[in-house]
C-alpha cells in the first residue's frame, strides 16, 4: 500500500517534479551567485545556507502535501479505497507516511547537488566540509518541506477541494511566518518559539536559543504535528463518501 | 443460517430534515441477481453507501455476508467488489496501474488476478493507456474490473448501465447474468431503468421516497398484477352479458387503444382463454381477435408506487414469508 501510495504521489508530475524542479533550481542559483560574486561557491558555506535554501522547497512540498492530502476526497476515488475494507486510519496514516517519504524524495536531487558542490567547487581549506557538517546540512534542508508537508496533507485531508487545499495549505505556511515574527515582535519572544514555523527553523539548525531548546523546540513539532495531523484523522474517520 | 447475503433491519438514514431511507427491511439471497429499483432521488445509493460503510446509518442493522457492518466491516468488504455512482480512477494512471493500487489495497491473490479480469472485461488492449483516455463506457468496464478484483462473492452496483449504449447494456446485461448462472455469485443492482431491470434481475424491490414498497421474484411481482384478456367481437352488449356470468372473469372494461373489450382475470390459462373464447361463440357473439395481456412491469412499478402509503407493504413477499 505505501509504494503505490508514493507511486500515486509521484505519479501527479506536474506537482511532484515541479517541486523536485524548484528544489534543484534553487540550489543551482545559489552556486552560480556565489561563484560570480567570490568565486568560492563550495566547503562548509554552501552547506550552511542549506535552511535558506530549502524555502522555495517547502513551498512546493506544501503543494504536494496539501494535494495528497486532498486528492482522493476530490476525485472520488477515496470511496473505492474504503470499499476495499481497509480501516480509514490505515489509510490515512500510510497517505501520511507516504507524503513524508515523497517530500524527502523531492528534496533528494538538491541535497545530492548541495554536498557535490560543497565538496567540489572552489573553497578554502579551512572550509572543508566534515561528515557532521554534511549530516546537518541535510536535515537542515529537509526539516522545513517535511514538516510542512506533514501539515499540508492534514489541511488538505480536512478540505474537500485540490485548490482550497493549496490555497490554505500555502496560506498557513506563509502566513504563519508572518504571525510568528509578529507575536515575537508585539507579544512575546518565547511563545513565537513555540509556534511551528520558529521551532521548526530552531529545530531544522539544531541551535538552541534563549528561548527555546532544541529539545523543546522538536516537542512542539511534535505536538503540532499531533494536531494538525489528528484533526485530519479525524475528517477521515467521519466523512461519509 | 441464513441464506441471505444481505441482511437489512430497519435501516433508516436522515440528512437533516430529510429521511433519505425509511425503515427499510429486506433480505438478498444468495446467488441472484437483486434489482433495487426507485426513481431517482428516492435513497438508492444513499442505501448503498451504507451498505458498504461508507456512510452510516441513523438507524438499523446491516450485515453483509453474515458481517455487521461497520463493525466487522473489514470482514465484511474482503469479498465484495462495487460500483456506487460512477468509477473514479486516478486519470494519470493507467488502467493496469490503478487496478495495481487496488490490488496493493485488497492484497492477497487480488494482483495476480489484474490480466484475468482486464481480458473478462476486454480492456487488455487498453490497459497500458492513461486513464484519462478512456472513454465512459471503458471506464465502467474497469470499474467492473475493479470489483472483481477481490473474487467477491457479491457485487454491489449503483446504477451501473449509465451512459452506456444499447450494444453495452446488452453487453454488460450478459455478463451479469454469467456472473450469477455460471460463477454463483450475488449481484444486488440499483437501477431506475425498468427495461433493463426485468431482463437481468431475478428478484425485484420497489422502493419509492427512501421507503419499500414491495419486493419479491421478478415473475411473481409481474403475476401478482393484472391480467387481461383482451376482445374484439361484433355484439359488444350481448357479450357483456355472456361474460358476466364467467366466474373467473373480475371485471370487464373497454380498452380504447385497441377498440376491444377488456376482460380482467386472476389467472390467465389457455383453458380459460379457450373457455372465454367457447362461451362467446356458442352464444353467438363473432370473436374478431383474442389474445392476453399482463402488466408490464413498468405498469406494476407505477400501479405499486402509486398506491402506496405510508406504512402500506404490500409485497409479494412479506417479511414473515422471507424463508429465503
Amino acid at each position: 500500500m505505501l509504494g503505490s501510495e508514493i507511486r500515486r504521489i509521484v505519479g501527479r508530475r506536474g506537482s511532484f517534479w515541479s517541486a523536485v524542479f524548484v528544489g534543484f533550481a534553487t540550489v543551482v542559483i545559489v552556486i552560480i551567485v556565489r561563484l560570480t560574486q567570490s568565486g568560492d561557491a563550495g566547503g562548509t558555506e554552501l552547506l550552511d545556507a542549506a535552511d535558506p535554501m530549502s524555502i522555495p522547497a517547502t513551498l512546493m512540498a506544501v503543494l504536494v502535501g496539501a494535494l495528497a492530502g486532498s486528492y482522493d476526497t476530490s476525485q472520488g476515488t477515496m470511496r473505492y479505497l474504503v470499499m476495499t475494507g481497509v480501516p480509514r486510519r490505515r489509510l490515512y496514516g500510510t497517505r501520511v507516511l507516504g507524503t513524508a517519504i515523497a517530500t524527502i524524495l523531492c528534496c533528494v536531487p538538491a541535497v545530492v547537488l548541495m554536498i557535490a558542490g560543497a565538496y567540489v567547487l572552489r573553497h578554502d581549506s579551512f572550509s572543508d566540509p566534515s561528515l557532521s557538517a554534511v549530516v546537518g546540512a541535510v536535515w537542515a534542508y529537509c526539516a522545513n518541506p517535511l514538516v510542512f508537508g506533514l501539515v499540508s496533507v492534514a489541511v488538505g485531508s480536512l478540505l474537500h477541494s485540490n485548490g482550497a487545499a493549496i490555497g490554505v495549505s500555502l496560506g498557513f505556511s506563509l502566513g504563519g511566518a508572518i504571525l510568528t515574527g509578529l507575536i515575537g515582535s508585539y507579544v512575546s519572544e518565547t511563545l513565537a518559539s513555540y509556534l511551528l514555523p520558529a521551532a521548526t527553523d530552531i529545530a531544522a539548525q539544531l541551535d538552541s536559543t534563549a528561548n527555546i531548546s532544541v529539545a523543546a523546540a522538536f516537542a512542539a513539532i511534535v505536538a503540532w504535528l499531533i494536531a494538525f495531523l489528528g484533526a485530519g484523522l479525524m475528517r477521515v474517520l467521519r466523512d461519509e463518501y | 443460517m441464513s441464506d441471505a447475503i444481505i441482511q437489512l433491519e430497519h435501516v433508516s438514514k436522515r440528512f437533516g430534515q430529510k429521511l433519505a431511507v425509511d425503515d427499510v427491511t429486506v433480505d438478498v439471497p444468495r446467488g441472484r441477481c437483486f434489482a433495487w429499483l426507485g426513481p431517482n432521488g428516492c435513497g438508492k445509493t444513499t442505501l448503498i453507501r451504507m451498505m458498504l460503510g461508507l456512510a452510516q446509518p441513523t438507524a438499523g442493522r446491516i450485515h453483509l455476508r453474515g458481517c455487521e457492518v461497520p463493525r466487522e466491516i473489514r470482514k465484511a468488504l474482503s469479498r465484495v467488489g462495487g460500483i456506487v455512482e460512477e468509477p473514479r480512477f486516478y486519470p494519470y494512471l493507467s488502467g493496469r496501474r490503478n487496478l495495481d493500487v487496488w490490488a496493493a489495497h485488497y492484497g492477497g491473490e487480488a494482483r495476480g488476478r489484474i490480466p484475468a479480469v482486464l481480458e473478462r472485461v476486454e480492456l487488455t488492449e487498453r490497459a497500458n493507456d492513461k486513464v484519462k483516455t478512456y472513454s465512459l463506457g471503458m471506464r465502467q468496464r474497469l470499474g467492473v474490473a475493479r470489483a472483481l478484483l477481490n473474487d467477491p462473492e457479491l457485487l454491489v452496483l449503483d446504477e451501473p448501465t449509465n451512459g452506456l449504449d444499447p450494444a453495452g447494456m446488452l453487453e454488460f446485461r450478459t455478463m451479469i447474468r454469467n456472473l450469477v448462472d455460471k460463477e454463483g455469485r450475488t449481484v444486488f443492482i440499483s437501477s431506475h431503468i425498468l427495461d433493463e431491470v426485468q431482463k437481468m434481475a431475478d428478484d425485484i424491490a420497489i422502493v419509492q421516497a427512501g421507503r419499500l414498497i414491495s419486493w419479491g421474484p421478478v415473475d411473481e411481482l409481474i403475476a401478482a398484477g393484472r391480467h387481461s384478456v383482451l376482445l374484439r367481437i361484433d355484439d359488444e352488449a350481448r357479450a357483456r352479458s355472456v361474460l358476466s356470468s364467467i366466474s373467473f372473469i373480475t371485471g370487464v372494461g373497454t380498452n380504447e387503444g385497441y377498440d376491444a373489450l377488456d376482460l380482467e382475470v386472476a389467472d390467465i390459462s389457455d383453458e380459460r382463454l379457450i373457455a372465454i373464447n367457447r362461451t362467446l361463440v356458442e352464444a353467438g357473439v363473432g370473436v374478431a381477435e383474442i389474445w392476453r395481456e399482463s402488466e408490464t412491469l413498468e405498469q406494476r412499478f407505477l400501479d405499486l408506487t402509486a398506491d402506496s402509503k405510508p406504512g402500506d407493504m404490500s409485497p409479494v413477499r412479506k417479511d414473515d414469508d422471507a424463508g429465503v
